[in-house]
């Protein structure tokens, strides 16, 4: 009996311990910002938040508000600190889904600027970054629902359909923090444009020295983009015109059922390095101009018009990337852990524009679809 | 009495604690990528030295490490090195209370006081350090559960964004900076020492040299796997920056139902971390006990208060980077070099004997 009571006052003694009185955070008393975006005005940041308030409308039935407001200051903190005062309660980033970007505040080295989200353990890193072309970021977090998504949520939608569509690299402002630090490697942002009131993930913005070079990959192209940088989605469709020729129903459209690049790097007479991209692609069309059965002749010249066709496009994808000084392949990365002496002798920087980048890409069709 | 099975866990909960959080860090600001090499330089440093505790504590297998002290050098000198000995493990307790704190303050509890959360440890640990030494090790063979946990999320990170080529180019450091880094590591490794002190209650004592060496392996392999993972997922500046690379890891993952396992995953390591504090505080209580002949569970009690007292006491950074700098030094002379001198003086009292 002594015993037992003697364990009871224990428990009663070390309860109150543990539910640790200073650093309770009662979720009620949180203001948590959905979705934040940053453009430079007057040569000063403005942050723009999106507080998502649930109102519940009887059992089962909610609406929501998004309450926005923006504040201009000197650096991230600054405005936060204003924009602290427009809420209730403590304001958190504990659980934002977007960031959007302004193009002009993507410009900056983006490094320095969201050093703030990095240092301090709260923020969630899961969020997807963003850059707004056209509009101001902040145009975009005023619209109030995306299908029947609160905007953030509606957006960080579509950002991740985008990336399962291989239009753009799967990535968060944790990955971020990884690219940034990245040596001889550069990576692309998704680009949301507005177009006629509806958002669209539009392409790949080219990222150079941790800022938005201005130069962007279109969406048609970025899926190629991907496969060559080798890290696509989960769907990767692409589409050649038959014959080179570019007419109405002309199109041959096929799915990437495995993919495999080789990067080597060579140098040539002058030590500059030169480098071989060879990308083999295994296919299965899923459309084709006309209802018939594709003859095995047929699939050869298919294979080879698809070939000469995504060569020249990836080409073309790696002179626009040479032309935004965006290493996206992280051709100078390789270089630094293959061959550490020549790394060091260049300045990647200013070499990567002016390589010598050989694309080669091959098809072979596996499948034909259920149709033969 | 301990079966071979007790022992091992006893041992890589003892080794394993608070030092994975940062090890990676440390090892890369160090060497960069090579520093697993400098974890297998440590890992057969401290592999060498069990074979020389081992040695030392079969010589009389029948007594704990503070007798064979009194025994070998005489009732004063005895005394004063089982003294220092005590000393060395509330020193080395304290600078593990501070750097949980420190680590629990900025990560979790951003504004608990130091004394409330040394003041739940110290409960915690000294719960089961009265306990005799069989049911220590079972408690830890529970708690061993924890490293699956690891080794799961472990292999969880490797479906992010990882790029193997990081770990290239390999030795870009010439040898000698890579065996300097190992001390480093070695610091993450002590824990083995515990040997010198329950050597009497083995059931198998033979067999205690191949226990230890697979508890060791097990450990620096761990090491090894965390260090490599977080040099394959982390870019170069990155790396040097983060303090808590493990924590870090764990922050980035991100599941459909569940999400911040960095902070979940710290809550629960905190079991193995304290895990280490037991055995500080067993070793120490054995002393406590010889020296002043009292029972084992105060001197436990007496143990936790100074301990709470000290951590009582403001300390400042600077203070708390000077002294782990002492701590690797205190390690090498307590854990290494003193078993040692003691084993030749051992074995020449043998021969003379």
């Amino acid at each position: 009996m002594k015993d037992t009571s003697r364990k009871i006052i224990i428990i009663l003694i070390i309860f109150p311990l543990l539910t640790g009185c200073w650093d309770q955070k009662l979720i009620v008393d949180q203001e948590v910002m959905n979705g934040v975006s940053f453009d430079v005005e007057d040569d000063k940041i403005k942050t723009t938040i999106v507080v998502l308030n649930i109102i519940p409308k009887g059992t089962g039935f909610f609406d929501f508000k998004n309450q926005m407001s923006s504040a201009t200051g000197y650096s991230l903190e600054d405005t936060y600190r204003e924009l602290r005062t427009y809420y209730t309660g403590p304001l958190t980033a504990s659980k934002s889904r977007i960031i959007l970007l302004g193009e002009s505040f993507a410009k900056k080295n983006l490094n320095a600027y969201l050093d703030f989200f990095y240092r301090v353990p709260d923020p969630y890193l899961g969020s997807k970054v963003a850059i707004v072309k056209g509009v101001e970021a902040s145009k975009l977090l005023s619209t109030k629902e995306i299908g029947t998504n609160p905007v953030a949520f509606g957006l960080y939608e579509i950002i991740e359909a985008a990336e399962d569509n291989s239009t753009v690299t799967k990535g968060t402002l944790n990955t971020l923090f990884t690219y940034f630090n990245e040596d001889g490697k550069d990576f692309i942002l998704p680009i949301l444009e507005q177009k006629e009131g509806n958002i669209l993930v539009s392409g790949a913005g080219l990222m150079s020295h941790n800022g938005y070079s201005g130069e962007m990959i279109s969406l048609k192209e970025g899926s190629l983009l991907l496969l060559i940088m080798d890290n696509y989605g989960d769907r990767v469709d692409l589409e050649t015109h038959m014959n080179g020729k570019k007419r109405l129903n002309n199109q041959v459209a096929y799915r990437i059922l495995k993919a495999k690049r080789k990067l080597n790097i060579k140098k040539d007479a002058s030590k500059k390095p030169m480098v071989d991209i060879h990308l083999n692609l295994e296919v299965m069309i899923h459309q084709y101009p006309r209802t018939e059965k594709i003859s095995s002749k047929q699939l050869k010249e298919l294979e080879k018009t698809i070939s000469r066709d995504l060569t020249k496009k990836s080409q073309s994808i790696m002179k626009k990337t040479q032309k935004a000084n965006s290493d996206v392949l992280g051709i100078g990365r390789e270089l630094k852990e293959t061959d550490p002496a020549a790394w060091k002798a260049l300045d990647w920087r200013k070499t990567y524009p002016s390589i010598k980048i050989n694309t080669q890409v091959e098809v072979s069709i596996e499948k034909t679809g259920i149709l033969k | 009495m301990l079966t071979n099975k007790n022992l091992f866990f006893l041992i890589i909960q003892a080794q394993i604690g608070i030092g994975i959080l940062g090890l990676p860090y440390i090892l890369y600001n160090d060497v960069q990528q090579d520093g697993w090499i400098s974890l297998l330089v440590a890992g057969a440093l401290a592999q060498g030295i069990i074979i020389i505790l081992v040695g030392l504590s079969r010589t009389s297998p029948k007594e704990t490490f503070y007798e064979l002290n009194l025994r070998l050098l005489g009732n004063f000198l005895g005394k004063i090195v089982n003294i220092s000995y005590v000393l060395y493990f509330i020193s080395f307790s304290m600078l593990l209370m501070i750097l949980v704190t420190d680590v629990i303050n900025t990560w979790i509890l951003h504004r608990t006081p130091r004394w409330a959360i040394i003041l739940m440890l110290l409960i915690a640990t000294s719960y089961i350090a009265k306990e005799k030494i069989l049911t220590i090790s079972r408690t830890f063979l529970f708690f061993s559960i924890l490293f699956f946990g690891l080794i799961f999320l472990l292999i969880l990170v490797y479906q992010q964004d990882i790029h193997f080529g990081r770990l290239q180019p390999i030795g870009s450091k010439n040898f000698m900076e890579i065996v300097k880094a190992s001390p480093d590591a070695f610091v993450s490794l002590i824990g083995f020492e515990l040997i010198l002190f329950i050597m009497p209650f083995l059931k198998n004592p033979k067999k205690s040299l191949m226990v230890l060496s697979f508890a060791n392996l097990f450990t620096v392999t761990l090491y090894i796997f965390l260090f490599i993972t977080c040099v394959i997922s982390f870019s170069g500046v990155q790396f040097s920056l983060i303090q808590e690379p493990l924590l870090y890891l764990f922050r980035g993952l991100s599941f459909e139902f569940i999400e911040r396992i960095d902070i979940i995953f710290l809550s629960f390591w905190i079991v193995p971390i304290s895990t280490t504090l037991v055995i500080q505080l067993f070793n120490a209580s054995l002393g406590i006990q010889k020296l002043f002949s009292i029972q084992r569970k105060k001197s436990v009690y007496l143990l936790s208060c100074i301990l709470l007292v000290i951590g009582l006491l403001p300390i400042s950074f600077t203070v708390e980077e000077s002294l782990s700098k002492i701590m690797i030094y205190l390690n090498i002379i307590f854990v290494f070099i003193f078993p040692t001198l003691l084993l030749v003086i051992a074995k020449l009292k043998g021969i003379k004997g």
